[in-house]
Protein backbone atom coordinates (compact mmCIF):
# COMPACT_ATOMS: atom_id res chain seq x y z
CA UNK A 1 0.00 0.00 0.00
CA UNK A 2 1.60 3.33 -0.87
CA UNK A 3 2.08 5.47 2.01
CA UNK A 4 3.13 8.90 3.22
CA UNK A 5 5.13 9.18 5.94
CA UNK A 6 4.72 12.26 7.91
CA UNK A 7 8.00 12.38 9.96
CA UNK A 8 7.76 15.21 13.26
CA UNK A 9 10.81 15.12 15.78
CA UNK A 10 14.40 14.87 14.53
CA UNK A 11 12.55 13.98 10.75
CA UNK A 12 14.92 17.66 10.06
CA UNK A 13 17.99 15.66 11.02
CA UNK A 14 17.10 12.44 8.80
CA UNK A 15 19.94 11.46 6.02
CA UNK A 16 16.98 9.90 4.14
CA UNK A 17 18.96 8.30 1.23
CA UNK A 18 20.52 6.00 3.65
CA UNK A 19 17.40 3.88 4.37
CA UNK A 20 15.68 3.86 1.12
CA UNK A 21 16.57 5.13 -2.90
CA UNK A 22 15.10 8.26 -3.13
CA UNK A 23 13.50 8.86 -7.06
CA UNK A 24 12.93 12.63 -6.22
CA UNK A 25 12.24 15.74 -3.70
CA UNK A 26 9.64 18.28 -4.92
CA UNK A 27 7.08 20.48 -3.42
CA UNK A 28 3.76 19.42 -3.73
CA UNK A 29 1.31 21.68 -4.72
CA UNK A 30 -2.61 21.81 -2.81
CA UNK A 31 -5.28 24.09 -2.76
CA UNK A 32 -3.55 25.38 1.22
CA UNK A 33 -0.16 26.37 -0.25
CA UNK A 34 2.83 24.04 -0.97
CA UNK A 35 3.65 21.29 0.94
CA UNK A 36 7.38 19.92 2.31
CA UNK A 37 10.41 19.42 0.08
CA UNK A 38 8.35 15.63 -0.30
CA UNK A 39 10.62 13.10 -0.92
CA UNK A 40 9.67 9.83 -3.22
CA UNK A 41 11.01 7.11 -2.63
CA UNK A 42 11.16 3.18 -3.51
CA UNK A 43 11.32 0.40 -0.72
CA UNK A 44 10.51 -2.86 -0.95
CA UNK A 45 9.06 -2.41 -4.59
CA UNK A 46 7.35 -0.11 -4.18
CA UNK A 47 6.85 4.02 -4.14
CA UNK A 48 6.22 5.84 -1.08
CA UNK A 49 6.44 9.16 0.13
CA UNK A 50 8.11 10.93 2.81
CA UNK A 51 7.43 14.65 4.59
CA UNK A 52 9.11 16.67 7.36
CA UNK A 53 6.31 17.80 9.03
CA UNK A 54 8.42 20.72 11.16
CA UNK A 55 10.51 21.64 7.96
CA UNK A 56 13.98 22.97 8.73
CA UNK A 57 16.97 21.44 7.46
CA UNK A 58 19.17 20.52 10.52
CA UNK A 59 16.89 22.38 12.90
CA UNK A 60 13.20 22.37 13.56
CA UNK A 61 11.57 24.73 11.14
CA UNK A 62 8.53 26.20 12.32
CA UNK A 63 6.87 24.67 15.55
CA UNK A 64 3.56 23.10 16.18
CA UNK A 65 1.45 26.01 16.09
CA UNK A 66 2.68 27.10 12.37
CA UNK A 67 2.55 24.00 11.01
CA UNK A 68 0.42 24.07 7.57
CA UNK A 69 -1.38 20.89 8.24
CA UNK A 70 -3.79 20.97 5.50
CA UNK A 71 -1.31 21.22 2.64
CA UNK A 72 0.90 18.35 4.32
CA UNK A 73 -1.80 15.88 4.83
CA UNK A 74 -4.02 17.24 1.34
CA UNK A 75 -0.61 16.28 -0.05
CA UNK A 76 -1.19 12.80 0.57
CA UNK A 77 -3.83 12.86 -2.04
CA UNK A 78 -1.99 14.77 -4.79
CA UNK A 79 0.52 11.72 -4.68
CA UNK A 80 -1.94 9.32 -4.77
CA UNK A 81 -1.17 7.35 -1.59
CA UNK A 82 -3.15 5.27 -0.18
CA UNK A 83 -2.41 6.08 3.75
CA UNK A 84 -0.59 8.40 6.15
CA UNK A 85 2.02 7.01 8.86
CA UNK A 86 3.33 9.28 11.39
CA UNK A 87 5.70 9.76 14.06
CA UNK A 88 5.21 12.52 16.68
CA UNK A 89 7.11 13.22 19.89
CA UNK A 90 4.80 13.10 23.14
CA UNK A 91 5.38 13.93 26.98
CA UNK A 92 4.54 11.19 28.96
CA UNK A 93 1.63 11.78 31.58
CA UNK A 94 2.22 7.71 32.75
CA UNK A 95 5.18 7.38 34.60
CA UNK A 96 5.29 3.65 33.06
CA UNK A 97 5.57 5.39 29.40
CA UNK A 98 9.39 6.25 30.00
CA UNK A 99 11.46 9.01 28.11
CA UNK A 100 13.03 6.78 25.29
CA UNK A 101 10.12 4.51 24.91
CA UNK A 102 7.23 4.31 22.10
CA UNK A 103 3.21 4.26 22.44
CA UNK A 104 0.98 3.56 19.26
CA UNK A 105 -1.56 6.34 19.25
CA UNK A 106 -5.28 5.02 20.07
CA UNK A 107 -7.39 7.85 20.68
CA UNK A 108 -6.59 11.59 20.86
CA UNK A 109 -8.31 14.43 23.12
CA UNK A 110 -7.74 17.84 20.94
CA UNK A 111 -6.59 20.92 23.52
CA UNK A 112 -5.69 23.01 20.89
CA UNK A 113 -6.75 26.30 19.82
CA UNK A 114 -7.76 28.49 17.14
CA UNK A 115 -6.13 25.46 14.57
CA UNK A 116 -8.53 25.03 11.19
CA UNK A 117 -9.66 21.71 11.55
CA UNK A 118 -11.26 21.12 7.87
CA UNK A 119 -10.64 20.65 4.08
CA UNK A 120 -14.44 22.50 4.10
CA UNK A 121 -15.62 21.78 0.47
CA UNK A 122 -12.35 19.99 -0.39
CA UNK A 123 -13.31 17.55 2.30
CA UNK A 124 -14.12 13.69 0.90
CA UNK A 125 -15.65 12.41 3.71
CA UNK A 126 -17.64 14.53 5.95
CA UNK A 127 -16.23 13.73 9.89
CA UNK A 128 -17.96 11.10 11.61
CA UNK A 129 -18.69 8.70 8.19
CA UNK A 130 -15.17 7.36 8.27
CA UNK A 131 -15.13 4.73 11.39
CA UNK A 132 -12.28 4.47 13.28
CA UNK A 133 -10.18 7.46 13.43
CA UNK A 134 -7.24 5.02 14.60
CA UNK A 135 -7.71 1.94 12.64
CA UNK A 136 -6.95 -0.37 15.14
CA UNK A 137 -5.58 -2.89 12.68
CA UNK A 138 -2.99 -0.49 11.67
CA UNK A 139 -2.55 0.26 15.21
CA UNK A 140 -1.35 -3.11 15.87
CA UNK A 141 0.61 -3.55 12.80
CA UNK A 142 2.41 -0.58 13.80
CA UNK A 143 2.95 -2.38 17.18
CA UNK A 144 4.70 -5.84 15.61
CA UNK A 145 6.39 -3.61 13.21
CA UNK A 146 8.20 -2.03 16.39
CA UNK A 147 8.98 -5.52 17.58
CA UNK A 148 10.19 -6.62 14.87
CA UNK A 149 12.46 -3.12 14.41
CA UNK A 150 13.55 -4.44 18.14
CA UNK A 151 11.68 -1.59 20.05
CA UNK A 152 8.58 -2.63 22.49
CA UNK A 153 6.04 -0.13 21.53
CA UNK A 154 2.81 0.32 23.94
CA UNK A 155 -0.17 -1.24 22.22
CA UNK A 156 -2.22 1.98 22.56
CA UNK A 157 -1.82 5.05 24.15
CA UNK A 158 -4.95 8.48 24.67
CA UNK A 159 -2.98 11.27 22.75
CA UNK A 160 -4.12 15.07 23.93
CA UNK A 161 -2.78 17.77 21.76
CA UNK A 162 -2.04 21.18 23.01
CA UNK A 163 -1.54 24.60 21.10
CA UNK A 164 2.31 24.77 21.89
CA UNK A 165 4.67 25.97 21.34
CA UNK A 166 5.08 26.85 25.33
CA UNK A 167 5.33 23.70 27.30
CA UNK A 168 1.58 22.69 29.26
CA UNK A 169 1.12 23.64 32.99
CA UNK A 170 1.45 21.53 36.11
CA UNK A 171 -1.96 21.91 36.03
CA UNK A 172 -3.16 21.54 32.65
CA UNK A 173 -1.19 18.13 32.66
CA UNK A 174 -3.81 17.20 35.98
CA UNK A 175 -6.67 18.38 34.17
CA UNK A 176 -5.84 15.69 30.80
CA UNK A 177 -4.59 13.07 33.03
CA UNK A 178 -7.52 13.16 34.72
CA UNK A 179 -9.42 13.45 31.12
CA UNK A 180 -7.84 10.05 30.23
CA UNK A 181 -5.22 11.36 28.09
CA UNK A 182 -1.70 9.41 28.84
CA UNK A 183 0.56 11.01 26.62
CA UNK A 184 0.89 14.87 25.37
CA UNK A 185 1.85 16.17 22.45
CA UNK A 186 0.95 19.62 19.57
CA UNK A 187 0.87 17.80 16.42
CA UNK A 188 -1.53 15.34 15.85
CA UNK A 189 -4.58 17.29 15.70
CA UNK A 190 -5.57 18.50 13.30
CA UNK A 191 -3.72 16.18 11.19
CA UNK A 192 -5.37 12.86 11.81
CA UNK A 193 -8.55 14.67 11.77
CA UNK A 194 -7.38 16.13 8.59
CA UNK A 195 -6.62 12.38 7.02
CA UNK A 196 -9.97 11.17 8.00
CA UNK A 197 -11.57 13.48 5.57
CA UNK A 198 -9.58 12.56 2.95
CA UNK A 199 -10.46 9.28 4.08
CA UNK A 200 -7.22 8.63 4.25
CA UNK A 201 -6.38 5.54 7.24
CA UNK A 202 -3.87 7.09 9.49
CA UNK A 203 -1.49 5.26 11.90
CA UNK A 204 1.40 7.01 14.48
CA UNK A 205 3.54 6.06 16.97
CA UNK A 206 4.85 8.36 19.23
CA UNK A 207 8.05 9.02 20.78
CA UNK A 208 8.43 9.53 24.28
CA UNK A 209 10.83 12.48 24.87
CA UNK A 210 10.33 13.42 28.41
CA UNK A 211 7.87 13.27 31.48
CA UNK A 212 5.44 16.06 31.00
CA UNK A 213 5.23 18.96 33.60
CA UNK A 214 5.01 18.21 37.25
CA UNK A 215 4.74 14.24 36.55
CA UNK A 216 6.96 12.54 39.26
CA UNK A 217 10.64 11.04 37.93
CA UNK A 218 13.44 9.75 39.21
CA UNK A 219 16.44 10.55 38.55
CA UNK A 220 17.71 13.88 36.35
CA UNK A 221 15.30 14.93 33.86
CA UNK A 222 15.57 13.38 30.57
CA UNK A 223 14.43 15.28 27.36
CA UNK A 224 15.05 13.34 24.15
CA UNK A 225 14.89 15.08 21.05
CA UNK A 226 18.16 14.02 19.54
CA UNK A 227 19.12 13.18 15.88
CA UNK A 228 19.03 9.57 17.13
CA UNK A 229 14.96 9.78 16.80
CA UNK A 230 14.42 10.14 13.10
CA UNK A 231 16.35 6.60 12.44
CA UNK A 232 14.20 4.79 15.04
CA UNK A 233 11.58 5.91 13.78
CA UNK A 234 11.80 5.83 10.23
CA UNK A 235 12.81 2.26 10.67
CA UNK A 236 9.79 1.26 11.97
CA UNK A 237 7.33 2.37 9.57
CA UNK A 238 9.94 0.80 6.45
CA UNK A 239 9.44 -2.25 8.73
CA UNK A 240 6.01 -2.15 8.48
CA UNK A 241 6.45 -1.73 4.68
CA UNK A 242 8.42 -4.54 4.41
CA UNK A 243 6.37 -7.30 6.51
CA UNK A 244 3.16 -6.26 4.51
CA UNK A 245 4.94 -6.64 0.95
CA UNK A 246 6.29 -9.94 2.34
CA UNK A 247 2.51 -11.14 3.67
CA UNK B 1 10.42 50.38 43.66
CA UNK B 2 12.94 50.85 40.60
CA UNK B 3 11.84 51.65 37.15
CA UNK B 4 12.91 48.63 36.31
CA UNK B 5 9.54 47.33 37.38
CA UNK B 6 6.50 47.44 35.53
CA UNK B 7 2.58 47.30 36.54
CA UNK B 8 -0.16 46.55 34.62
CA UNK B 9 -3.60 46.90 36.10
CA UNK B 10 -7.30 46.83 34.84
CA UNK B 11 -8.89 49.79 34.12
CA UNK B 12 -10.78 50.06 37.65
CA UNK B 13 -7.20 50.70 39.30
CA UNK B 14 -6.02 53.31 36.27
CA UNK B 15 -5.00 56.80 37.24
CA UNK B 16 -8.28 59.15 36.41
CA UNK B 17 -6.09 61.71 34.05
CA UNK B 18 -2.78 61.64 32.23
CA UNK B 19 -2.91 58.68 30.49
CA UNK B 20 -0.71 58.10 27.68
CA UNK B 21 -0.63 56.12 24.16
CA UNK B 22 3.19 54.51 23.95
CA UNK B 23 3.04 52.83 20.83
CA UNK B 24 4.58 49.24 19.55
CA UNK B 25 4.33 46.75 16.73
CA UNK B 26 0.95 45.60 17.87
CA UNK B 27 -0.40 48.61 19.10
CA UNK B 28 -0.81 50.54 21.61
CA UNK B 29 0.00 50.21 25.25
CA UNK B 30 -2.32 52.71 27.30
CA UNK B 31 -0.88 53.91 30.73
CA UNK B 32 1.06 56.17 32.76
CA UNK B 33 4.83 56.41 33.99
CA UNK B 34 5.66 52.63 35.13
CA UNK B 35 1.67 51.67 35.03
CA UNK B 36 -0.04 50.09 31.79
CA UNK B 37 -3.61 49.52 31.77
CA UNK B 38 -4.77 46.75 30.54
CA UNK B 39 -8.36 46.27 28.35
CA UNK B 40 -10.14 43.85 27.08
CA UNK B 41 -9.18 45.03 23.40
CA UNK B 42 -5.25 45.62 24.33
CA UNK B 43 -3.41 43.32 22.85
CA UNK B 44 -1.17 41.66 25.35
CA UNK B 45 1.56 41.91 23.07
CA UNK B 46 1.93 45.16 23.02
CA UNK B 47 2.23 45.65 27.04
CA UNK B 48 4.69 43.02 27.24
CA UNK B 49 6.86 44.70 24.23
CA UNK B 50 6.25 48.06 26.14
CA UNK B 51 7.65 47.30 29.16
CA UNK B 52 10.49 45.27 27.50
CA UNK B 53 11.25 48.36 25.29
CA UNK B 54 11.01 50.44 28.81
CA UNK B 55 13.93 48.20 30.69
CA UNK B 56 11.84 46.62 32.40
CA UNK B 57 12.91 43.38 34.22
CA UNK B 58 10.04 42.82 35.80
CA UNK B 59 6.20 43.16 35.27
CA UNK B 60 4.01 43.04 38.33
CA UNK B 61 0.50 41.88 37.16
CA UNK B 62 -2.98 42.75 39.05
CA UNK B 63 -6.59 41.60 38.52
CA UNK B 64 -10.10 41.33 39.86
CA UNK B 65 -11.51 37.66 39.44
CA UNK B 66 -13.89 34.84 40.45
CA UNK B 67 -13.69 32.97 42.71
CA UNK B 68 -13.91 29.08 42.03
CA UNK B 69 -13.05 27.85 45.24
CA UNK B 70 -15.67 28.52 47.60
CA UNK B 71 -13.63 29.37 50.83
CA UNK B 72 -12.69 32.80 48.97
CA UNK B 73 -13.99 35.47 50.36
CA UNK B 74 -14.13 39.32 48.64
CA UNK B 75 -11.33 40.87 49.71
CA UNK B 76 -8.87 37.99 50.16
CA UNK B 77 -5.71 38.66 48.46
CA UNK B 78 -4.28 35.43 45.80
CA UNK B 79 -0.98 34.93 44.52
CA UNK B 80 -1.53 32.25 41.80
CA UNK B 81 1.27 29.63 41.24
CA UNK B 82 -0.09 27.58 38.34
CA UNK B 83 -2.58 28.26 35.34
CA UNK B 84 -5.06 26.32 33.02
CA UNK B 85 -5.21 28.34 30.09
CA UNK B 86 -9.17 28.44 28.24
CA UNK B 87 -8.48 31.80 26.16
CA UNK B 88 -9.43 31.03 22.49
CA UNK B 89 -8.31 33.44 20.27
CA UNK B 90 -5.70 35.91 21.66
CA UNK B 91 -2.56 36.36 20.37
CA UNK B 92 -0.34 33.67 22.32
CA UNK B 93 3.21 34.30 21.29
CA UNK B 94 5.85 36.44 20.12
CA UNK B 95 7.40 33.69 17.74
CA UNK B 96 5.02 33.51 14.64
CA UNK B 97 6.30 31.01 12.52
CA UNK B 98 9.64 30.68 14.09
CA UNK B 99 11.28 27.27 14.89
CA UNK B 100 11.50 28.06 18.86
CA UNK B 101 9.20 29.23 21.56
CA UNK B 102 9.15 25.63 23.54
CA UNK B 103 9.37 27.60 26.69
CA UNK B 104 9.09 25.78 30.29
CA UNK B 105 6.41 27.27 32.42
CA UNK B 106 6.97 25.15 35.20
CA UNK B 107 6.25 27.57 37.07
CA UNK B 108 4.37 29.62 35.27
CA UNK B 109 5.23 32.59 37.04
CA UNK B 110 8.10 34.44 38.44
CA UNK B 111 9.10 31.90 42.12
CA UNK B 112 10.72 35.27 43.25
CA UNK B 113 8.55 37.96 42.14
CA UNK B 114 5.49 35.06 43.97
CA UNK B 115 7.61 35.74 46.96
CA UNK B 116 7.38 39.59 47.14
CA UNK B 117 4.05 39.82 46.12
CA UNK B 118 3.14 37.39 48.66
CA UNK B 119 5.12 39.13 51.47
CA UNK B 120 3.01 42.30 50.08
CA UNK B 121 -0.40 40.79 50.49
CA UNK B 122 -0.05 39.61 54.02
CA UNK B 123 1.03 43.02 55.34
CA UNK B 124 -2.38 43.76 54.25
CA UNK B 125 -4.29 41.24 55.36
CA UNK B 126 -3.75 37.47 57.00
CA UNK B 127 -6.23 36.35 53.85
CA UNK B 128 -3.77 36.50 51.48
CA UNK B 129 -3.04 33.09 50.15
CA UNK B 130 -0.08 31.34 47.76
CA UNK B 131 -0.11 28.06 45.67
CA UNK B 132 -3.55 28.84 43.91
CA UNK B 133 -4.69 27.64 40.50
CA UNK B 134 -5.98 30.69 38.06
CA UNK B 135 -7.93 29.50 35.13
CA UNK B 136 -7.60 32.43 32.21
CA UNK B 137 -11.06 32.08 30.35
CA UNK B 138 -11.39 34.01 27.31
CA UNK B 139 -13.61 36.99 29.21
CA UNK B 140 -14.66 39.71 29.62
CA UNK B 141 -17.80 37.78 30.33
CA UNK B 142 -17.95 36.16 33.58
CA UNK B 143 -18.11 32.40 34.20
CA UNK B 144 -21.15 30.32 34.22
CA UNK B 145 -21.93 28.05 37.40
CA UNK B 146 -21.55 25.37 35.12
CA UNK B 147 -17.99 26.21 34.29
CA UNK B 148 -16.97 27.25 38.03
CA UNK B 149 -18.17 23.86 38.69
CA UNK B 150 -15.91 22.53 35.76
CA UNK B 151 -13.36 24.46 36.72
CA UNK B 152 -13.36 23.43 40.67
CA UNK B 153 -13.33 19.88 39.47
CA UNK B 154 -10.18 20.75 37.50
CA UNK B 155 -8.36 21.85 40.86
CA UNK B 156 -8.42 25.73 40.11
CA UNK B 157 -8.93 28.08 43.26
CA UNK B 158 -10.31 31.17 40.43
CA UNK B 159 -11.08 32.41 37.47
CA UNK B 160 -10.06 35.47 35.16
CA UNK B 161 -9.29 36.49 31.65
CA UNK B 162 -6.11 39.23 31.74
CA UNK B 163 -2.80 37.09 33.29
CA UNK B 164 -2.73 34.91 29.62
CA UNK B 165 -0.99 35.00 27.37
CA UNK B 166 0.86 37.88 29.15
CA UNK B 167 2.52 35.42 31.37
CA UNK B 168 4.10 33.24 28.64
CA UNK B 169 5.31 36.59 26.36
CA UNK B 170 6.84 38.27 29.53
CA UNK B 171 8.83 34.49 29.34
CA UNK B 172 9.29 34.69 26.11
CA UNK B 173 11.08 38.14 26.83
CA UNK B 174 12.95 37.20 29.56
CA UNK B 175 10.88 38.96 31.97
CA UNK B 176 10.05 38.11 35.25
CA UNK B 177 6.57 38.42 35.65
CA UNK B 178 3.98 37.17 38.51
CA UNK B 179 0.42 38.75 39.55
CA UNK B 180 -1.80 39.17 42.69
CA UNK B 181 -5.32 38.70 42.13
CA UNK B 182 -8.50 39.64 44.34
CA UNK B 183 -12.26 38.75 44.39
CA UNK B 184 -13.91 41.85 45.05
CA UNK B 185 -12.58 44.92 46.57
CA UNK B 186 -8.96 45.24 47.58
CA UNK B 187 -6.22 47.94 46.53
CA UNK B 188 -4.16 45.99 44.36
CA UNK B 189 -1.93 48.39 43.50
CA UNK B 190 -0.73 49.24 46.93
CA UNK B 191 0.81 45.71 46.92
CA UNK B 192 1.75 45.52 43.23
CA UNK B 193 4.15 48.87 44.57
CA UNK B 194 4.99 47.61 48.36
CA UNK B 195 6.14 44.33 46.58
CA UNK B 196 10.06 44.45 47.21
CA UNK B 197 11.38 41.25 44.84
CA UNK B 198 14.95 40.34 45.21
CA UNK B 199 16.72 37.60 43.39
CA UNK B 200 16.91 34.80 44.76
CA UNK B 201 16.08 31.74 42.84
CA UNK B 202 14.53 32.69 38.98
CA UNK B 203 15.85 32.20 35.79
CA UNK B 204 13.65 33.90 34.33
CA UNK B 205 16.27 36.30 32.36
CA UNK B 206 17.64 32.70 30.65
CA UNK B 207 14.36 31.18 29.58
CA UNK B 208 15.37 32.02 26.01
CA UNK B 209 19.31 31.14 26.58
CA UNK B 210 18.67 28.16 23.73
CA UNK B 211 18.04 30.76 21.01
CA UNK B 212 20.72 33.47 21.24
CA UNK B 213 23.81 31.45 19.71
CA UNK B 214 21.87 31.23 16.75
CA UNK B 215 19.65 34.43 17.26
CA UNK B 216 21.76 36.56 18.89
CA UNK B 217 21.25 38.80 22.19
CA UNK B 218 18.85 41.43 20.95
CA UNK B 219 15.21 40.48 21.75
CA UNK B 220 13.92 42.44 18.89
CA UNK B 221 15.69 40.23 17.00
CA UNK B 222 13.91 37.06 18.13
CA UNK B 223 10.20 38.44 16.99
Amino acid sequence: MSTLIIGGTAAYHLEFERFATVLDETLIDTPFGPAGPVLRFEYAGQAHAFLSRHGGQGRLGVTPSFINYRANVHAARVLKVNRILSWNSAGSLVRSLEPGSIAAVSDIIDWTRGRIQTFGEHSVIRQGESGHLFDPLLRQALVRAAAAAGHRAAPGAVYAGTEGARLETAAEIRLLAQAGAEIVGMTMAPEVFLAAELGLPYGSVCWISNYATGVPFDGPERRLFGSEVGPLMLSIMLKLLEEEKAA
Amino acid sequence: MSEATIYIVPPALAPAGGLQATATPFGPATGSGSLYVRTPTTDPRALIYAAKAAGARRVLAAEFVQAVSPLLEPGDLVVPADVIDQTKLRPFTFFVGKGYGFIKLNPPFCPDLMGALLAAARRRTARAFRGGVYVCAEGPRDATPAELRMYRQWGADLVGSGLLPEAYLARELELCYAAVASVGEADLLAVLQEAEPHHKICNCDQSMAQIKPEMGEDWRRWI
